[in-house]
């Protein structure tokens, strides 16, 4: 349960810090699922620095990374943010390369594009030169999205010189931020494992829903560009959608989602 | 002059850094001026046993460089392009800072535009002492919401997500009044230099927010000025005002200073 100086913090700059959100014997099976997960989806083009490998992490061989979603850590602060009727979308795991760019995940016309949010966690400690993540704080909003938007690669900054929060974080660490909100990453290992669990705001009005449905077309073609077979993604959202466990959280997303399009590809 | 891509990056996050815009001689000259001012200050006329905030202006002729840099193309030149040719140079102070500041913006009244120039002369660092800004937060409905959150915190300045200016002596920091900004640590002795430039008002509104401004930092400025001398002076020198050279801008400054206030007598202490 979120207190209110934290969802007001949440709302004013656009994301909130969990330290050590994860015990050490959390951390130690997210480790180990990672390793498993990736290893096995990426057999037919091991890791080797030069693509991101990102899998979903919803599936029978990652237990514990599955049942995130549901994971009162994330959905009791998301549905304080977002409503109880939030969707819950995608925890997945990510071997990244390099710096990554500036950007929001989405846009901030919530006629143009749903919005929700994002929970990262990293596996290794990262500082502002080794991978941080990088945010903009209340870059989730107006004014300050759209000019960014508008001016910042006129700018010609490196990305380390833009200026920003830089959320330094330890193993157990979660970073919640706005989908929205511009970051950023500067420096890191080749092979910075990062994870995330993300959930979006349940549409309200005809305007948003075809905002979202907009996003669940894009998001569609998103297996696609992983380098990874289809077959891998099909196969674990089947798992997901096939509510095993019979939650009830769970079938009320499955549902929802169904109607907006993010589960056409199944 | 400013590039298109710097007055964008400060309307967008309020603020623009100055990279070594003084050099190392011009460094040395200032703060020589500095020690010498803050010499005949109580920190060493009458030391209490807490070091306490100082402040004081330098239009006089004896920080003559200090005096003349309103009107340093390097200054006046950037204050023009952001705040319009007939903006304003309202002072030419310097500090002696104790520990944190806590978050504040420089004014709260948005039909009062002005930003000021901030030449730190110590390095600075992220917790002893450089400046934090509240990305943004100039604009609104940005800068409420962060007085919402803030409020009159008293946390330290360290739980709010701000980009920290690190800086060198010779770098400036210009920023926007209204931009939500601290610092966190730093020492008893924490040394800058502030030019302030205010936007010549336009309209009615503007003239009466400027107005009111005047009145309050004429206050303020007495106030500091009894805190930091045993006899202070005015706070505009005779010599300044006196404009010897017959500067054109000076004039246009002084002249628009005096209908706006910023010229007046502070009130007298109540007695009551």
């Amino acid at each position: 349960m979120l207190t209110e100086q934290q969802v007001n913090h949440f709302d004013t700059f656009g994301f909130l810090i969990f330290r050590q959100l994860f015990s050490p014997e959390e951390v130690k099976t997210i480790n180990a699922e990672f390793e498993h997960a990736l290893t096995s989806a990426y057999r037919h083009a091991p890791f080797d620095g030069t693509y991101r490998h990102w899998v979903r992490t919803m599936g029978p061989e990652t237990p514990f990374f599955a049942g995130l979603l549901e994971d009162p850590r994330f959905c009791e602060p998301t549905e304080q943010l977002y409503g109880e009727d939030c969707l819950g979308i995608v925890s997945d795991a990510n071997r990244y390369v390099g710096h990554t760019r500036w950007h929001p995940d989405h846009l901030v016309d919530p006629t143009e594009d749903c919005y929700g949010v994002k929970f990262a966690y990293y596996l290794e400690p990262v500082g502002a030169e080794t991978g941080a993540l990088r945010l903009i704080p209340g870059s989730h909003k107006d004014p300050l999205h759209s000019s960014l938007r508008e001016n910042l690669d006129s700018y010609q900054l490196e990305i380390c010189d833009v200026p920003a929060y830089i959320c330094e974080s330890e193993p157990g660490d979660v970073v919640a931020f706005d989908v929205r909100c511009w970051h950023a990453s500067w420096g890191g290992a080749i092979d910075r494992r990062m994870c995330t669990v993300v959930y979006y705001k349940n549409p309200k009005g005809p305007e948003e829903e075809a905002a979202t449905r907009k996003r669940a077309t894009n998001s569609v073609k998103e297996p696609n560009n992983s380098g990874l077979p289809f077959e891998t993604h099909r196969d674990i959202m089947r798992h997901w959608t096939a509510n095993h466990e019979g939650s009830a959280r769970r079938q009320r997303w499955i549902d929802r989602e169904r109607e907006l399009g993010f589960l056409d590809y199944l | 002059m400013l590039t298109e891509q710097q007055v964008s990056h400060f309307n967008t996050f309020g603020f623009l850094i100055f990279r070594q815009l003084f050099n190392p001689e011009e460094i040395k000259t200032i703060n020589a001026e500095v020690e010498s001012r803050l010499a005949s200050t109580k920190r060493f006329t009458a030391p209490d046993d807490a070091p306490a905030y100082m402040s004081w202006p330098n239009l006089g002729p004896d920080t003559s460089f200090l005096a003349g840099l309103p009107e340093d193309p390097r200054i006046c030149g950037t204050a023009e392009q952001l705040y319009g040719e007939d903006a304003i140079g309202l002072s030419c102070n310097a500090g002696s800072y104790v520990n944190q500041t806590h978050w504040h913006p420089d004014a709260s009244d948005f039909h009062l535009y002005g930003f000021k120039f901030a030449l730190y002369l110590q390095p600075l660092r992220a917790h002893d002492g450089a400046l934090r800004f509240i990305l943004g937060s100039h604009r609104r409905p940005f800068h409420d919401e962060v007085h919402q959150n803030i409020g009159d915190s008293v946390q330290n300045v360290g739980d709010f997500p701000a980009y920290v200016c690190e800086t060198e002596p010779g770098d400036v920091v210009a920023f926007d009044f209204h931009l939500w900004h601290a610092s966190s640590g730093g020492s008893t002795d924490r040394r800058m230099v502030s030019i302030i430039f205010i936007r010549n008002p336009q309209t009615p509104e503007e003239e009466k927010a400027t107005r009111k401004a005047a009145v309050e930092n004429v206050q303020l400025r007495a106030t500091l000025a009894r805190n930091t001398f045993d006899t202070p002076g005015p706070e505009y020198h005779p010599h300044w005002l006196e404009n010897p050279r017959k500067s054109p801008k000076r004039q246009h400054w002084i002249d628009r200073m005096g209908e706006l206030g910023y010229l007046n007598a502070p009130q007298p202490l109540s007695t009551s």
